[in-house]
């Protein structure tokens, strides 16, 4: 194609990468060709991209700055529709065929950015401490604000379509977790390993090797990258060590658990072809050993954002790891010897190093001395203080420095370079001790923050401790990996001599201008954070570190400030007059880099986000048509639509089906509670307000459960069984509650009481029918039990043979008619449900849901914990004081809090009954009740509507609702104002609607 | 029995394949017993152990089996027998008639739950995917019994000699279990036999 570059950069030989397998990629709409091996950044770089994007602020051009996870600007839009994923590093992304990305900013280009003329602007919209004045004020200004920021800026978008991939979680558990396989965490594993034990070493490159895998160095005489192979492979072969690559320790958190995000798949395409494109590894771990390395600072120095300055130990990785030297004519700038290093790589690769230039006076030692001896040009005591271009780097100005390097001391001179490499030291990756609460702490040995303290199983190798020979890191690694196995490690190393000359600690090169006059010196480049704006911070009265976070956003970005952090604090400590000892750090929290939210969720999405409890009978339901409620997990019907028929219309033929005939509803969700023990009754006694003593067996009675402040907590019916067993129901959103409810009375204050519970919520399936054929239906099922009303009372139960199937039968009604409730084992429960169909089919038998349910209870006053009581109720607020028991020997829960003041009052809200003056309306539940129909704000409220419906059998809407002094004020006529400017007149009545003298279920 | 619907029932051949990488199969109508009483009553635990045949588990993630009868350890005062189908009405009657007068409780829930074994060569990373707790050979020995969490329901599990799980899940949760089982196992092959 025509429009395809050479690979200008790529040297001929030499690097990680495959000639042999050429990859097609496209960047911005161009295509270009990279190798199986590069990163989407070396393959740009091998290609002389250099502008990859628009600063957040300034619309600045902006190149590639590093190699890793450390990048601040090479943020990608990676693929294109569906499949999109905003906002990776360029430096992480494996290239593969077909791979497409663009810039997440600069329209109509990022080489011809109009937003770099408007972000003149923008600059000056958004001036330092933006952020900060813009959350303090005003607030409602704030919208309007972020719809620039986002239009101007903005780091890539999300798709608006489903994640076509899928994601998965596994639990993983060791006795040593080795974060990093550089040379320390490959030591480290092996040691441990070799120890038999259980080990996993994760590391986020495509292999492992970390640091080595761009080292000429040799281990025990042979070539580093030999020695990784071999370290590789026997990890490998162990059947208790577990290797990842690809895989990026995210999150460490407390109890040595970690996390961890393994790209399985995204190396080979946008989407995984199959399985998991991404998978989480939640890895609990007896000891962690961190080796997680270090990354180069650069200097802050005038335009040291334009595409061309780079990292120095990144453009010797891109040498010797990827085969590109990303310059022709290159300048280093050095605070220490890692520099030297770069240039003779450069020099070595064939391209022009046109200078090092050494901050420091005086260096020496060996490759201070080698680099002289390739013919490199060395200006010591010198600075680079400005870089010079138009979209990227054309000159750098070179000038002496003192030894302070604080003050240039002559005259500046311009030379011509297309790349200037920056080593301003190193940080230690301290990141994830961050996570579990440990505070960096500054070692000015090796002038950079060291992980502090910390309160976990944890063991540090390499160069996350300021160790940064590969000597050092191998020892290291092997003392560590022998210290988590209790042993002494017997490994030796031998490499070639790594002696450095002494670096200096120096931050920000100085100008011949003042940092506010001078060009742009840049401190943060993903957040356009520069030398000048901390000093503003400072200036204005920003002192403490995480303060000057906040106003300047520096180290917000996605990078977490990776590269910027230390710099910034530098600069902070230097305007302050303080040491950075004494200035501090922030500190890191999770994630490491950024972790995506399918990755997050994992499986648990869909009809897997919570599990659906479902009952024996749950497939017939399904069979019907029927619609389904959520109560707790359960899946309950909640109404049967017939033909056409709305919700309304099927509720009120469900609710004259059980007045006039019978219905059955599915009540196998109440939850079950078997109590066994010779102080079972005295147990009840306790938890219920009402007395047990003389429930004999055969016999059931509704209880009313209380907390301790006297609230109603719970309700249902329990059974006695026998003299020491009884059955108690609960709710069926409150059955687990209950049952640890009691279990903590028991365990912890009623030891002496001889009682245990055991739930059978899921072993009874039960089927409540209820209306006046009721009994005339039972009777043809079941031909062993007298089934008369003489016989077989109101709250009666009984065991009998129902269908062939042995069954309990309990006479018991939550809908005011003549009703059975039929329980049965699970396992037979669709059998029995289909048996009464059948037999029912003569009398028009009618499936019913929860609403009706809730109708049918209602017309009866019956309440619903939870719905009509809120945890404010008493007994007696809810009109039930005939429940509470006056004399029983021992206490019981919640009886006590009856005779505070304000539990005795006689104003509290009472639970009544609302009937609607106009018969048509239907109050909407929730709804406000005030005292007067004309609505003043404000105005005394008196309670609210709990629930309320259409009554088919009354022929008019019910409420029950909560009033103030409610029981006093029968009769009296209250208002609901709606939303809709309607106000609806109700009177106080008796909450029972229907069969107030209830002789219908006592038939 | 015709009128038997075990919570897994409805779980049939479709979802067969070839090759499967893990093979599901439901212990249908196994008797399940809670047995609840004092471990420190001599006369409780003898009395049990002679009506069983084994005496129970006393340590915590224990279990004890004797014929067709596993016995799970299940916390200090609770325990769960698996018995034989069709069994448990009688074992629950024996054992009531020799505890008569002893403060124990015994309640049958062989309705409420149900035992599934998991197996297959791809079975031990299924159980990383599903639960948190460390089933490598080393923490969970043949033998050894654990309740814990399975995905987002609870899971009794026993690790069988053959290298299976043996796993005991309520009733009402077996359906996500099998929608989780399905999900988790798709990349492995799922027989249900």
């Amino acid at each position: 194609m025509s429009n395809r570059l050479d690979q200008c950069n790529r040297m001929a030989e030499g690097g990680r990468i495959d000639r042999s397998q050429p990859l097609t990629f496209t960047w911005n709409g161009k295509q270009y060709q990279g190798y199986q091996g590069d990163t989407l950044a070396s393959a740009m770089l091998a290609n002389g991209i250099k502008v990859v994007g628009r600063s957040f602020k300034y619309a600045r051009p902006r190149g590639i700055l590093g190699h890793g996870a450390e990048e601040s600007n090479a943020l990608m839009q990676l693929g294109e529709g569906k499949e999109t994923i905003p906002n990776p590093r360029a430096t992480q992304i494996e290239l593969f065929a077909g791979l497409t990305a663009t810039a997440t900013n600069g329209w109509p280009s990022v080489d011809f950015d109009l937003m770099h003329w408007l972000g003149k602007l923008g600059g000056k919209m958004m001036p330092v401490g933006f952020y900060y004045k813009t959350f303090m004020w005003p607030e409602k200004m704030w919208m309007t604000y972020e719809k620039f920021i986002r239009k101007a800026a903005g780091f890539g978008h999300a798709s608006a379509h489903p994640d076509p991939d899928i994601y998965d979680k596994l639990n993983q558990h060791c006795d040593v977790m080795v974060v990093g396989a550089g040379p320390a965490g490959l030591a480290a594993a092996l040691e441990a390993g070799r120890a038999g034990k259980r080990v996993i070493i994760a590391d986020e490159q495509n292999e492992f090797g970390g640091s080595l895998l761009a080292s000429k160095e040799t281990i025990n005489g042979q070539s580093a990258i030999t020695w990784v192979e071999k370290a590789t492979a026997e990890l490998a072969a162990m059947d208790n060590v577990q290797c990842f690559s690809r895989t990026c320790v995210f999150g460490y958190f407390d109890h040595n658990f970690l996390a961890a995000l393994e790209r399985r798949t995204d190396h080979q395409g946008m989407t995984a072809v199959s399985g998991s494109r991404q998978r989480i590894h939640r890895i609990r771990a007896h000891k962690v050993v961190l080796a997680t390395g270090a990354i180069e600072r650069p200097l802050v120095f005038a335009n040291n954002d334009l595409p061309g300055v780079m990292l120095s130990n990144s453009v010797a990785t891109y040498i010797n790891r990827y085969g590109v030297v990303p310059g022709n004519r290159c300048v280093v700038m050095t605070t220490n010897d890692s520099g030297y290093q770069t240039a003779l790589d450069i020099n070595a690769a064939g391209r022009t190093v046109v200078a090092v230039v050494d901050t420091r006076q005086q260096p020496s030692g060996r490759l201070f001395e080698a680099a002289q001896a390739a013919g490199i040009t060395i200006k010591t005591g010198h600075g680079v203080i400005e870089a010079r271009g138009g979209n990227q780097v054309s000159n750098a100005l070179i000038a002496p420095i003192d030894a302070s390097g604080e003050n240039v001391t002559g005259e500046a001179v311009t030379v011509s370079c297309d790349l200037i490499a920056v080593a301003g030291g190193w940080s230690p990756v301290v990141h994830l001790t961050c996570h579990t609460g440990s505070r960096p702490q500054w070692e000015e040995t090796i002038a950079g923050f060291v992980p502090g303290d910390s309160d976990q199983d944890q063991y540090l190798a390499g160069a996350i401790t300021g160790e940064y020979t590969t000597l050092g890191a191998l020892q290291a690694g092997a003392k560590m990996g022998a210290l988590v196995t209790a042993s002494e490690t017997t490994t030796s190393f031998a490499c070639e001599d790594e002696s450095v000359c002494a670096s200096q600690a120096l931050y920000i090169v100085p100008h011949t201008k003042p940092v506010s006059r001078a060009p742009k010196q840049f401190v943060d480049f993903q957040n356009d954070v520069t030398a000048a704006g901390i000093a503003l911070a400072n200036r204005e009265g920003f002192e403490s570190i995480e303060h000057v976070k906040r106003y300047t956003a520096l180290g917000f970005g996605t990078d977490q400030g990776k590269t910027g952090n230390i710099n910034g604090m530098a600069i902070t400590a230097k305007n302050l007059g303080k040491t950075i000892a004494e200035t501090g750090t922030t500190i890191f929290r999770p994630a490491y880099t950024p972790v995506t939210f399918g990755a997050l969720g994992g499986r648990d999405i869909g009809e897997l986000l919570d599990p659906a409890r479902h009952t024996a009978m749950h497939v017939w339901h399904q069979q019907q048509g029927a619609e389904f409620e959520n109560v707790g997990q359960w899946k309950r019907p909640w109404y049967y639509p017939k033909g056409n028929e709305t919700m309304q219309e099927a509720v009120n033929r469900e609710c004259l089906a059980v007045r006039n005939s019978v219905g059955i509803l599915d009540a196998s969700t109440l939850g079950k509670i078997d109590i066994q023990g010779p102080d079972a009754r005295e147990f009840l006694n306790r938890v219920y307000t009402n007395a047990w003593s003389k429930l004999a067996p055969g016999k059931c009675r509704y209880g009313l459960m209380l907390k301790e402040d006297g609230m109603v907590f719970d309700d249902g019916v329990t059974a006695c069984i026998d003299d020491n067993h009884f059955l108690m129901t609960t709710t069926s959103g409150g059955a687990a509650g209950v049952l640890s409810w009691l279990e903590l009375w028991l365990q912890t204050e009623w030891p002496e009481l001889e009682v245990y519970l055991t739930s059978v919520t899921d072993h009874w399936a039960t089927c409540s029918f209820s209306g006046p054929n009721a009994r005339n239906l039972l009777a043809k099922l079941c031909d062993d039990t007298d089934l008369s009303a003489e016989a077989f009372k109101f709250m009666d139960w009984r065991v009998a043979r129902v269908a062939g199937v042995k069954a309990r039968i309990f006479r018991i009604s939550f809908t005011g008619e003549l009703a059975f409730e039929v329980n049965v084992p699970a396992n037979q429960g669709l059998y029995m449900w289909q048996q009464i169909m059948a037999a029912g089919e003569e009398f028009g038998i009618t499936p019913y849901g929860t609403e009706s349910m809730h109708v049918l209870r209602a017309e009866k006053g019956y309440i619903i914990v939870g719905q009509d009581t809120d945890g404010s109720l008493t007994p007696q607020d809810c009109g039930m004081d005939w429940i509470v028991a006056k004399n029983k020997d021992f206490s019981f829960l919640g009886k006590r809090s009856f005779s505070r003041p304000d539990t005795s009052r006689e104003d509290r809200k009472h639970l009544v009954g609302l009937k609607p003056k106009d018969p048509t309306v239907v109050i909407p539940e929730g709804a406000q009740i005030v005292p007067h129909a004309e609505v003043t704000i404000p105005m005394p409220m008196l309670g609210h509507v709990t629930s309320s419906y259409w009554s088919a059998c009354l022929g008019h809407g019910i409420a029950l609702g909560t009033v103030k002094s409610g029981h006093h004020r029968m009769g009296e006529t209250v208002y609901c104002p709606l939303a809709d400017g309607r106000v609806l007149a109700a009177e106080i009545c008796s909450p029972v609607f229907y069969d107030p003298q209830g002789e219908r279920h006592h038939d | 029995m015709t009128n038997m619907h075990t919570p897994l029932h409805h779980i049939t051949l479709p979802e067969t394949v070839a090759d499967a990488g893990i093979v599901m199969s439901e212990d249908k109508l196994v008797g399940h017993l809670n047995l609840r009483g004092n471990p420190a009553d001599q006369a409780f635990t003898e009395t049990v152990a002679k009506v069983l045949g084994v005496a129970l588990p006393m340590e915590p993630h224990t279990g004890a089996e004797v014929g067709a009868t596993r016995i799970y350890w299940l916390s200090p005062n609770e325990w769960l027998l698996l018995v034989a189908p069709d069994t448990q009405e009688q074992v629950e009657l024996d054992l009531r008639a020799a505890l008569k007068g002893q403060h124990m409780a015994i309640t049958d829930i062989s309705s409420g739950q149900t035992l599934v074994n998991l197996a297959g060569t791809a079975v031990d990373e299924l159980m990383l995917k599903s639960t948190v707790y460390d089933c490598h050979i080393s923490n969970f020995p043949v033998g050894k019994v654990v309740q814990t969490t399975f995905a987002k329901t609870g899971a009794t599990i026993y690790k069988c000699a053959d290298g299976s799980f043996d796993l005991v899940i309520r009733r009402s949760f077996a359906d996500y279990f099998y929608l989780w089982l399905k999900d988790a196992s798709d990349e492995y092959g799922l027989a249900v036999i």
